[in-house]
């Protein structure tokens, strides 16, 4: 299974193409060009590389009640 | 009131008639000009202004009132415009005078009040003459000039009604303004320095300067300051043409690096020095509209380049109102006259809004006490072929109605989302609102929503059908959804733009319809402007359409040209990156050029378009000529400025499809060529002009492809693009001698300005088919 993880926008490149993101503490480039105006702070859906969406606050938080939820139901 | 002939023949015929006047008759010194009239031919009876047009009865000898309206019709004042006498006898009443009473304000209004008039030629003269007492009296007017839409609250067009009601009248002025045979009679903003609007000029604080304040802001902008002045319609920035450094202090400080500013000159000899004018630009810049007409530049000027950086052309006007005669005579060369605004924000109408411009942008402002109630920027047009092309239509113009090609109930056309402009109908005329820009914020949105209400309050016109356009997202299809509206009709974009052209040259038929532009929701969900569509006002159906291309990004492409280059190149290369030419490449990155198509590979976020907006940006940004414009249209701007006007060769294009069902016009070979074109150093205003060749005989190409199976003759050409005049003209004159007739706007901007009224148009159209 392939999921798609938001994680959020810690620097963007110059040209803006390119930023750096941080998934729960691990960082990476990711490739922000196909998003409208990515900004430092945006949480954003990550694909393959590619930043796909951005996601508002309210999508991040109920992304990690999911994610809490799976985890407290596999203990 | 005087007195009639005392004797009368008994033998002779006297009869008694009613007349309706309609048309352009409201403040514009009508009422005057029928009582002399009247007094001339020995006529009793009375001239009223009504909502429903002038009434004037007379009674007289047959053969005087035949005199009369013989004389009215010959001689009407200087700014009227008469569209329609109605005449019906009545029984006589024997009244011994001619008076001109008060207007009567029920029913339904169907006169029209004028759009703003500027400073008459005998109001210039008291102006400057220091024996007169409205000696350098900056709101001097009479009945054949001055401020009217923007300062009206209601019809009919009387003082109380107006921002000039707070102004009570002093003995001069009212003894002026209650005379008949006077200039002023009833001029409602008639005024003076005794009991009129004051002018101060302010500094960042908001103290007033001490001294006359013409004098003090002319002696600011020598010295290379920055002026705010109110004017009509808002406020404008002011600065000197000729002081570069100025003039870079005002781009810098407004934010706006590179897009033309307008020019003001104090005469059209003034204009000359600069720029080289048509005698139809000569007439439009001396027109009471006044509006900012573009010219090409002379060769040896002394206007700075930084006006207007990235054209050879020039948006040049005259004075206007009495302050920028005084101005402009003070400060003696031409001075910038550019809006004044703050990001996507509309024109600063009021002190309170200009609060925030001055300090930050400018350095002192001349302010005054008469309100502006209508907020309205300049108009802007420019001549191709003698013929007029509008870029805006708004003051000077608004609210002048644009006629229909038939009647229906009244209707609501709402527009696109840039360079918006509201409609509204009733009978067979159209009345739209003043350029309302981009609907970008919050603020602009508000502009919006009141222009269209004061339209509607201002003529009495209580819409039935809403008519908006199919984009889900348009905040003026929100708009027109919430109006509560029984009838509701989506119109696609480009029908719309069609439409509109139809309908300002009356054509009812069946057309070929062209229309060219940047973006345009299709009903397939993908961005059509490259569109060729047969079209009615009520149907429309696409037969054919530019190659579609993905937009990497969606309308992060519209903002960097070069994401079109690449996606252009890239298909053309099988979306290899190593196959890109390098000089793309060295562009954009090669990893992010890497990326990138593979992003449009994966159709990630790249919708695909037809647009040939998008066209001109890919083509521009591979000759590297406008990475990142800084405003709407920047590329193509710039790609038609250094087109070499001589060159007549082209490249080649395909098309592929099948007759009247989806005819695909195909550059790839063009962008193929102009990328080697560029890789063998080849200039830019070569290619430029084999890019606009090319497009010129690809589109006639298809007109000719339509009319071989349709049979239709006639094309319609609209779409922003058409503010190209390269293109206009020599698309015009191709399909003109391949045997077309040619339609192409009039009254209207081919921009998304006349969505609106085609909206309109085809949702009464449709109405009408419905019966």
């Amino acid at each position: 299974m392939c999921l798609a993880v938001p994680v959020k926008i810690v620097s963007l490149s110059k040209d803006r193409y390119t930023a750096v993101v941080d998934a729960g503490g691990v960082r990476r480039e990711a490739n922000v060009a196909m998003i409208e105006e990515p900004q430092v702070g945006d949480y954003i859906l990550l694909h393959a590389g590619f930043a796909i969406q951005k996601w508002s606050i309210d999508d991040v938080k109920e992304y990690n009640e999911i994610i809490q939820r799976r985890e407290d139901s596999i203990e | 009131m005087t007195g009639l002939r005392g004797f009368r023949s008994s033998l002779k015929m006297l009869k008694r008639v009613l007349a309706v006047v309609k048309g352009r008759i409201q403040g514009v010194g009508f009422r005057p000009r029928v009582y002399t009239i009247a007094v001339k031919f020995g006529l009793s009876g009375f001239v009223r202004n009504t909502p429903g047009g002038l009434n004037i009865e007379l009674e007289g000898e047959g053969g005087d009132i035949d005199l009369f309206f013989e004389e009215l019709r010959r001689n009407p004042p200087p700014v009227a415009r008469i569209d329609n006498i109605d005449v019906e006898s009545i029984p006589l009443k024997n009244e011994d005078s001619f008076q001109i009473r008060e207007s009567a304000s029920d029913g339904i209004s169907e006169v029209c009040i004028p759009p703003d008039l500027a400073t008459c030629s005998a109001c210039i003269r008291e102006l400057f003459d220091p024996n007169n007492r409205r000696y350098r009296y900056p709101f001097i007017n009479c009945t054949d000039c001055g401020p009217r839409f923007t300062i009206v609250r209601s019809l009919p067009y009387d003082r109380e009604r107006t921002s000039m009601a707070e102004f009570p009248l002093c003995g001069e002025c009212e003894r002026e303004y209650y005379d008949p045979l006077d200039r002023r009679f009833e001029a409602q903003p008639n005024a003076c320095p005794e009991c009129g609007p004051v002018l101060r000029c302010i500094d960042p604080e908001g103290k007033e300067y001490s001294g006359d304040p013409v004098t003090v802001a002319a002696n600011l902008l020598k010295k290379g300051k920055i002026v705010a002045v109110k004017g009509l319609g808002g406020y404008h920035l002011s600065c000197n043409a000729l002081d570069a450094g100025a003039v870079e202090r005002l781009r810098n400080r407004k934010n706006r690096p590179d897009k033309a500013f307008a020019v003001m000159c104090s005469s059209i000899e003034q204009v000359e020095e600069h720029c080289k004018c048509t005698s139809e630009m000569k007439e439009a810049l001396l027109s009471v509209a006044r509006p900012i007409v573009v010219c090409a530049r002379n060769e040896v000027q002394r206007i700075t380049n930084k006006v207007s950086p990235d054209t050879n052309d020039l948006g040049v006007m005259l004075a206007y109102t009495p302050l920028h005669h005084l101005l402009l005579e003070s400060v003696g060369g031409p001075i910038v006259m550019t809006s004044a605004n703050m990001n996507d924000e509309p024109i600063a109408t009021d002190e309170d809004e200009i609060k925030q411009i001055l300090g930050s942008v400018a350095d002192a402002a001349l302010v005054h006490n008469r309100p502006i109630v209508r907020r309205c920027d300049d108009s802007v047009l420019t001549f191709v072929d003698r013929q007029p092309l509008f870029f805006r239509r708004s003051r000077g113009f608004v609210p002048d109605s644009i006629p229909l090609p038939f009647e229906g109930p009244s209707t609501l056309g709402c527009g696109a989302e840039q360079k918006v402009a509201g409609c509204l109908t009733r009978g067979d005329k159209a009345y739209l609102t003043q350029h309302i820009g981009d609907l970008s914020s919050y603020e602009v949105y508000d502009f919006y929503a009141k222009a269209v209400n004061g339209i509607s309050s201002l003529f009495k016109i209580k819409a039935e059908i809403a008519a908006y356009d199919i984009h889900p997202g348009y905040h003026t299809t929100e708009f027109g959804k919430n109006a509560g509206l029984r009838e509701q009709y989506a119109v696609q974009h480009h029908h719309a733009h069609i439409a509109a052209c139809m309908a300002e040259n009356k054509l009812t038929g069946k057309v070929i319809g062209v229309a060219l532009d940047g973006t345009g929701y299709g009903p397939d969900k993908t961005v059509w402007g490259g569109e060729f569509l047969i079209a009615d006002l009520s149907e429309y159906r696409r037969v054919g359409h530019f190659k579609q291309y993905p937009m990497p990004g969606g309308d992060a492409a519209v903002r960097e040209p070069l994401r079109m280059a690449l996606s252009y190149a890239g298909s053309n290369s099988g979306m290899k990156a190593d196959k890109l030419p390098t000089f793309i490449t060295d562009k954009i990155g090669k990893r992010n050029a890497a990326a990138m198509l593979q992003a449009i590979g994966r159709g990630l976020n790249s919708p695909l378009t037809s647009s040939c907006g998008r066209l001109f940006d890919a083509a521009a940004a591979i000759c590297g000529i406008c990475s990142h414009p800084s405003y709407d249209g920047q590329a193509p701007q710039r790609f038609q400025n250094i087109c070499d006007l001589k060159e007549e060769s082209a490249y080649s294009f395909e098309i592929t499809g099948v007759e009247d069902e989806n005819l695909i016009l195909d550059f790839s070979e063009m962008i193929a060529s102009i990328i080697g074109d560029v890789e063998t150093g080849r200039g830019a205003s070569l290619i430029s002009a084999r890019f606009h060749n090319t497009l010129v005989e690809g589109a006639a190409a298809m007109c000719e492809k339509i009319s071989a199976d349709s049979g239709i003759k006639d094309v319609a050409l609209s779409g922003g693009v058409f503010q190209n005049s390269i293109i206009l003209s020599r698309l015009r004159k191709l399909l003109n001698t391949r045997g077309f007739n040619v339609y192409f706007h009039r009254k209207l901007p081919p921009n998304d300005a006349c969505i609106a009224y085609g909206q309109a148009v085809v949702a009464l159209a449709r109405h009408n088919m419905k019966r």
